[in-house]
């Protein structure tokens, strides 16, 4: 079978934003403006990281630019939250999401076991870069994803809408 | 190159697993105590729910039984999370996480990528995962999933 590593790599994001979706999509946008604990990450913030983090993949995989740089501080890791409504609002977020979905599906649809050896894009020395790797860099970004998820999950437990 | 599939797999096991531990090393006994969503689950379910998963994760991939029968009718997915006295010590747990991730490390590390694709252990009809390579994906991602959720219980925590 022809690069079985990169063919894994595209169904588990397909899997991981099945997860995500199965988290955002019960959510109101009211609901996304509940906070995970006081004075912290609300639903909104998450929403946002979740689309930045998705965003700047092409970036270290040398595939494209940001859709969104506008954005691309504000819910950075290490940014602070602030009030939802300073944020754009949670309809142009869910398509934000979708968008960069979308990018990222086609950047896996053609990826290579091959490319998967390089060193992604923004390397600038590899003995000290995290990541080094592009397959690192697939293997974090989604596993980060689902880490997210299963936050916005509790929203969905505390809105009522789940068992747990 | 030998299985390279599995190589990956193996290798991001580890990481699923060194960000879960970072999390639980993070988090006394008590703070596991607290509840992730008022009246429902707290981090005792959660701790107890990934590992009835690493459990039995080694029955799926057909490799053993479960070790530990009586955590598949506490945590098991499906159950209802009852107040934290019910359940085991945390000290309890920890050790029988510990255990649980050893023997799965190798499983991994002796998987190969033709048993990918052999149907899992406990197919049956329409089975949502139907390959060891599915159980693999939904295991990996689940861990991580519930262990953003204990990330909300580390005091101080940003995220």
């Amino acid at each position: 079978m022809d690069n079985p590593v990169s063919k894994h790599l595209a169904d588990q994001f397909e899997a991981m934003v099945d997860w995500v979706n199965g988290s955002i999509n019960p959510l109101t946008n009211e609901d996304l403006k509940m906070e995970l604990s006081p004075g912290k990450n609300h639903g909104i913030w998450l929403l946002g990281h979740l689309v930045v983090c998705d965003d700047d993949f092409s970036l270290y995989m040398g595939k494209g630019e940001l859709l969104y740089p506008e954005i691309y501080e504000i819910f950075g890791y290490g940014s602070k939250p602030l009030p939802p409504e300073e944020y754009w609002p949670a309809e142009k977020l869910r398509e934000c999401w979708k968008k960069v979905c979308e990018k990222n599906r086609k950047i896996y649809s053609e990826l290579t076991d091959a490319e998967l050896k390089e060193q992604h894009a923004k390397v600038e020395d590899i003995e000290k870069d995290y990541f080094k790797t592009k397959e690192r860099i697939c293997t974090y970004w989604q596993l980060h994803q689902m880490y997210h998820a299963g936050q916005l999950g509790i929203l969905v437990s505390r809105a009522g809408k789940s068992k747990y | 190159m030998g299985n390279p599939q599995s190589k990956i797999l193996a290798v991001q096991y580890e990481k699923s697993v060194r960000w879960a531990n970072w999390k639980l090393n993070l988090l006394s006994d008590d703070d596991l105590k607290r509840e992730v969503s008022p009246g429902k689950n707290h981090g005792i379910w959660l701790f107890g729910h990934l590992i009835a998963n690493e459990d039995d994760f080694g029955v799926f991939l057909g490799k053993r039984e479960l070790a530990y029968p009586e955590y598949q009718n506490m945590f098991a997915g499906g159950t209802k999370p009852l107040p934290y006295e019910n359940y085991p010590s945390v000290s309890e747990m920890r050790e029988i996480w510990k255990e649980m991730i050893e023997k799965n490390k190798k499983i991994y590390n002796e998987l190969t990528d033709g048993e990918l694709n052999e149907p899992h252990a406990l197919i049956h009809e329409n089975d949502f995962c139907k390959t060891k390579e599915d159980i693999i994906m939904h295991w990996q991602i689940h861990l991580v999933y519930h262990t953003g959720q204990l990330g909300i219980l580390v005091p101080n925590n940003n995220v």
